[in-house]
């Protein structure tokens, strides 16, 4: 006996230890851009902090280190004890400079313009380096490429079906799930000739099943075809199966919504939303109905 | 019966040749295995794990044969050496005509005999269950040339080796069965819905349903069969008890989820 609610349970636990590592990831994320953010904006004040100091600086004819350090240990310190801990902490080159040189005013005025010239270079260092951006190019040149190539498979693919069946007229781009899936089949055979033989057997299974409707009339098999020929892009086909399986079974709410789809595929959308009125006015699908409104919606 | 009762008994394991899914390896395998019947070999090596459509595969040949020519199938194991040589006496000849005291050496005679009058195709399902002795005597059988065997074994360590003692030394043919793709996945559960008229089914299943399946059953068709069962008892059980929750006209990944889950093939 199937223990539901246990099993229901057990599932939730499973979807949790999934999302783990998924929910771990992204506050990680978060974290590191914040902290990129904030070191970003951090390091832009500072070098704005030290713009204006440099600026307060010169408008007093003093370096900037030295205002800097006098406003962060005492006022009365005098310009040059001031200037040796700066000397000692080698993190900006240009208030180092300027601190070392505090004996007169020209010289002062000198280092100063010195100092926010290296202040300037200095910003410039600090600027984000946008080489990668070259290669960030390079890969996307290459990423073009490669769906360049992706892309040819289908087109390949589309001509080898339509060889065996009336996909001649079907764009590229109407690719069906079937041809998707061979696709993705592709990374495991890896062989173009796979993909000749999967597409020939694919429709040989449509045409076996075409078959088999001339023999049963079935319905559900002729609205199955449909279903298929939508999937494979040829809306065409799904249209004139749908009606079949409509002829056969009125009431049958897929037969109506394939054909309702393909007609929309086909640039018919009037004819899509007028085919769902007559079928809602005779029967009540909620299927239909929300297909019909959101049809309604985008028009 | 509900309709997801009846979709369960679709994938319950068995072997029944009218409901055989003609893949396209599968189909490929089978082509392969009658061709080489058709040579003059003695014996027919096919493996591969359980799961890959054996004894399917060897039905099928078996059940299409049959009529045509001298194709006979051992489905069961016969341990017993006596027993399993009074068998193949039945196929040559007729059972009236049974020697009371039939020993190997006698047979071999009688097989000898034969050489040039008659020649019979004898299927072995589950070959790794016969003894190595009883291996080396079906080897030395179809040295006779009179009976041709076609021996199916599961792949594992030990029956490796025994295909490595009995067959590979003088190698005819082998086939290997490999798991389905997930190409292949699909095909088998469209075909087997659709060969049931489960036409509506067959198109909720999309392709990260069939991918979510490929992943937890690695194409194996008896793993596939277990996890289509159980996903159709869940269906069933929330079709009696809360059918809301499987309204919609795709198959949820998380039914899928659940079965493995119950299947173990997932831990939560």
């Amino acid at each position: 006996m199937l223990e539901i609610e246990k099993l229901e349970k057990e599932w939730r636990r499973y979807r949790l230890k999934r999302l783990k590592p998924l929910i771990f990831s992204s506050i990680a994320l978060l974290v590191a851009a914040a902290a990129a953010v904030w070191l970003t904006e951090t390091g832009s004040n500072s070098t704005l902090k030290n713009g204006a100091e440099e600026i307060e600086a010169t408008a007093l004819g003093l370096p900037a280190a030295a205002t800097k350090t006098s406003s962060n240990i005492e006022p009365s310190v005098p310009v040059e004890k001031a200037s040796v801990p700066i000397v000692e902490k080698p993190i900006k080159s240009g208030t180092k400079k300027a601190s070392v040189q505090t004996e007169t005013k020209e010289t002062e005025k000198k280092e100063v313009r010195m100092s926010r010239t290296e202040t300037v270079e200095s910003e410039v260092t600090l600027n984000p380096d946008t080489a990668f951006m070259e290669s960030l190019l390079d890969d996307m040149k290459d990423s073009s490429t490669a769906k360049e190539y992706r892309a040819v498979i289908p087109v390949k693919e589309e001509i080898v079906a339509s060889s065996t069946t009336e996909r001649k007229k079907s764009p590229v781009s109407k690719k069906s799930d079937d041809t998707e899936i061979e696709n993705t089949e592709k990374a495991d055979r890896s062989k173009g000739s796979g993909l000749q033989i999967q597409s020939t057997k694919t429709n040989n299974t449509l045409q076996l099943l075409i078959e088999r409707f001339s023999r049963s009339n079935d319905p559900k098999l002729a609205s199955y075809i449909a279903q298929s020929y939508y999937k494979k892009g040829n809306y065409k086909k799904a249209v004139k199966w749908s009606v079949t399986a409509n002829s056969l079974d009125p009431s049958g709410e897929e037969s109506w919504i394939t054909f309702a789809r393909a007609k929309v595929k086909l640039g018919k959308r009037d004819e899509a939303i007028k085919a769902l009125r007559v079928y809602l006015n005779q029967y009540s699908s909620r299927k239909v109905r929300s297909y019909l409104r959101r049809l309604e919606s985008k028009r | 019966m509900s309709k997801y009762r009846q979709l369960q008994s679709i994938f319950i394991d068995r072997i029944e040749v009218n409901q055989y899914i003609g893949l396209d390896t599968s189909i490929l395998f089978y082509n392969k295995l009658q061709e080489s019947i058709q040579k003059p070999l003695k014996m027919i090596l096919l493996y591969g794990k359980p799961g890959t459509g054996k004894s399917v595969l060897i039905n099928k040949i078996y059940h299409d044969a049959k009529d045509k020519k001298n194709v006979f199938l051992i489905s069961t194991p016969i341990q017993q050496e006596e027993e399993f040589i009074k068998k193949l006496y039945t196929f040559l000849l007729p059972e009236s005509t049974l020697p009371e005291d039939l020993t190997y050496n006698r047979f071999i005679d009688i097989c000898n005999a034969l050489k040039d009058k008659k020649h019979i195709t004898v299927l072995l399902d589950e070959a790794q269950l016969y003894s190595s002795s009883l291996m080396e005597k079906i080897r030395l059988i179809s040295d006779t040339r009179t009976i041709k065997f076609v021996v199916s074994l599961h792949k594992t360590e030990k029956e490796d080796l025994i295909a490595k003692e009995h067959f590979q030394s003088r190698i005819w043919e082998t086939i290997e069965l490999k798991n389905g793709t997930i190409h292949d996945t699909n095909m088998y559960i469209q075909k087997k819905l659709i060969q049931q008229n489960y036409f509506e089914i067959a198109n909720m299943f999309r392709k990260s349903n069939i991918k979510l399946i490929h992943k937890f059953t690695k194409g194996n068709y008896r793993e596939i069969n277990k996890l289509m069962f159980t996903l159709f008892e869940i269906y069933d059980y929330y079709e009696d008890n809360k059918p809301s929750k499987i309204a919609g006209s795709t198959i949820k990944n998380r039914y899928l989820e659940m079965s493995a889950l119950k299947l173990g093939y997932i831990n939560a």
